[in-house]
């Protein structure tokens, strides 16, 4: 039974591992869109600016 | 929290997977610290993620196999013993679909195997990966190859060098990541570890060995083809150990020769110096034992394992269940209550072929004048005027003499692996709760 458990356990790790594996590769390769400007950040970093100056 | 961590079994165990888990991901925790290099397929990270993967683990595999006290400690040797075969059959199919990705993925990384015209960090994987498969076969089917114990363990640390050194000299040599500086110095870190833990079981351990020799005082025959080896210590105390714990023997030759064989206490803890091994003549190292000269030098490792009554000061009493050889931490484990004048009640269920190979009978029958020890003797091959209890230990027979609050005992199984998988799953089907049965596998390797 404590080899069972093991088997189980070592299998649970063996997942992690291939799902983290996965997420890596994808975290590397994932498309990031470039942020678009909007108007309202515009404003927001103007009032930023002004203000600080 | 740290008084959970510090007591708990369950808690520190749970604390050292954590640990490995993070230490095999740590190559890919690194590289996401650093911006993604552009132009990479999900494929290519892919497959050399595994490979990180898979050669970390590999890495770790030194670790696992140093016993570190801290480690065993949490688990038993054996239980790490066998934590290392299916971690190492894992980390071996990581490392194989590592460059299969690679070639379903850009069919003309496949010229990579043309061992001649290959650039040399390709050979270099090619010659690791081959050293792993032999490493594996000839772990997994060495008895049904008849490789013997002893050049067994030899080329099995050949195999397992190369792999691991001809594996981080493909990674470097690839320099897929390695260029950056974190992820560098965190696989010269895993290469300086292998090292120095390889450095520290060639080298360093057997030279703690020599400081420490022992005697042969003598080779006492016992009942059922065992033999009882007593050890002095010479120039020093001795073994401080719990009873039901395991050494390292090496008899005869120098400890650097890495050819040692695991045996279990079954004297008293309480008798530092004088200590005794009960061996059983079945292979080729242990059908020499008669001929031990006394004067002989030997030398010890350890001690080891979890397997001792000691860690439960607080339970009510212990059921013992052994089966031939597996009497011999149980002797220890009795033998050191008899001498701490333990008041508990023991009860022990030992299994035979025969009345005539009892392994400790008289001995026995001394500790129940010194301890309240219930003894009950199952024979297979019983004698015609037998009174007692004949056949194997089933769920039956452990139900006719465990105590009825099955919690207020620790159970301690110690016999060959069938005979203890029959036994823990009849006292599980008993409802004993699983962490009060504590079992040993004697035949580690």
């Amino acid at each position: 039974m404590r080899y069972s458990i093991m088997l189980q356990l070592v299998t649970t790790i063996s997942v992690i591992f291939i799902a983290g594996a996965a997420l890596f590769a994808w975290i590397q390769n994932r498309q990031i869109e470039p942020v678009q400007e909007s108007s309202n950040s515009r404003e927001f970093k103007s009032r930023i600016f002004r203000d600080s100056s | 929290m740290r008084s959970l961590l510090m007591r708990s079994p369950i808690a520190i165990a749970a604390a050292w997977i954590g640990v490995y888990i993070l230490i095999v991901l740590s190559p890919l925790l690194i590289l996401l610290l650093h911006p993604a290099p552009a132009g990479r397929e999900f494929w290519l990270d892919f497959s050399v993620a595994l490979g990180f993967i898979g050669l970390a683990m590999m890495v770790l595999q030194f670790a696992l196999t140093a016993r570190i006290r801290t480690i065993e400690a949490a688990y038993g040797i054996d239980i790490i013993l066998q934590f290392h075969r299916y971690t190492s059959i894992v980390a071996f199919l990581l490392i194989l679909v590592h460059p299969i990705i690679l070639f379903v993925h850009d069919p003309e990384t496949l010229q990579l195997l043309n061992f001649l015209e290959a650039p040399w960090r390709a050979r270099a994987a090619v010659i690791a990966t081959l050293a792993l498969t032999l490493l594996i076969v000839t772990s997994i089917w060495r008895e049904k190859l008849r490789i013997p114990y002893e050049p067994w363990r030899i080329w099995h640390s050949i195999f397992a060098v190369t792999a691991v050194g001809l594996g981080l000299a493909h990674a470097f040599g690839v320099g897929n990541y390695l260029s950056l500086f974190w992820q560098g110095g965190l696989w010269v870190l895993f290469g300086a570890m292998a090292l120095w833990l390889l450095i520290f079981v060639r080298l360093v351990k057997p030279w703690q060995m020599t400081q420490h020799p022992y005697l042969v005082e003598e080779v006492v025959p016992e009942r059922g083809n065992v033999w009882t080896l007593v050890l002095r210590p010479r120039g020093h105390k001795g073994l401080t150990f719990q009873s039901g714990q395991f050494s390292w023997l090496t008899l005869r030759i120098s400890p650097f020769r890495m050819r040692e064989h695991p045996f279990s206490m079954a004297s008293s803890a309480e008798k530092l110096d004088c200590l005794e091994f009960g061996i059983k003549s079945v292979g080729d190292f242990t059908s020499d034992m008669k001929d031990v000269e006394p004067g002989t030098v030997a030398y010890l490792d350890g001690p080891y394992g979890v397997f001792t009554i000691d860690r439960y000061w607080d339970s009510a009493g212990f059921v013992m269940i052994a089966g031939g050889i597996g009497i011999t931490p149980v002797m220890s484990m009795l033998r050191t209550a008899g001498d701490r004048q333990d008041d508990r009640p023991f009860l022990l269920i030992y299994a035979s072929r025969s009345w005539e190979d009892i392994t400790y009978r008289e001995d026995l029958e001394v500790l129940k004048g010194k301890l309240d020890l219930t003894l009950v003797h199952v024979l297979r091959e019983a004698p015609e005027d037998w009174q007692g209890e004949t056949g194997y230990v089933d769920q039956a027979l452990l139900e006719r003499y465990i105590p009825m609050h099955r919690g207020s005992r620790h159970y301690f199984i110690c016999a060959v692996p069938k005979m203890m998988d029959q036994v823990e799953r009849a006292l599980h089907n008993l409802d004993v709760p699983v962490d009060h049965v504590h079992m040993e596998h004697y035949n580690l390797v």
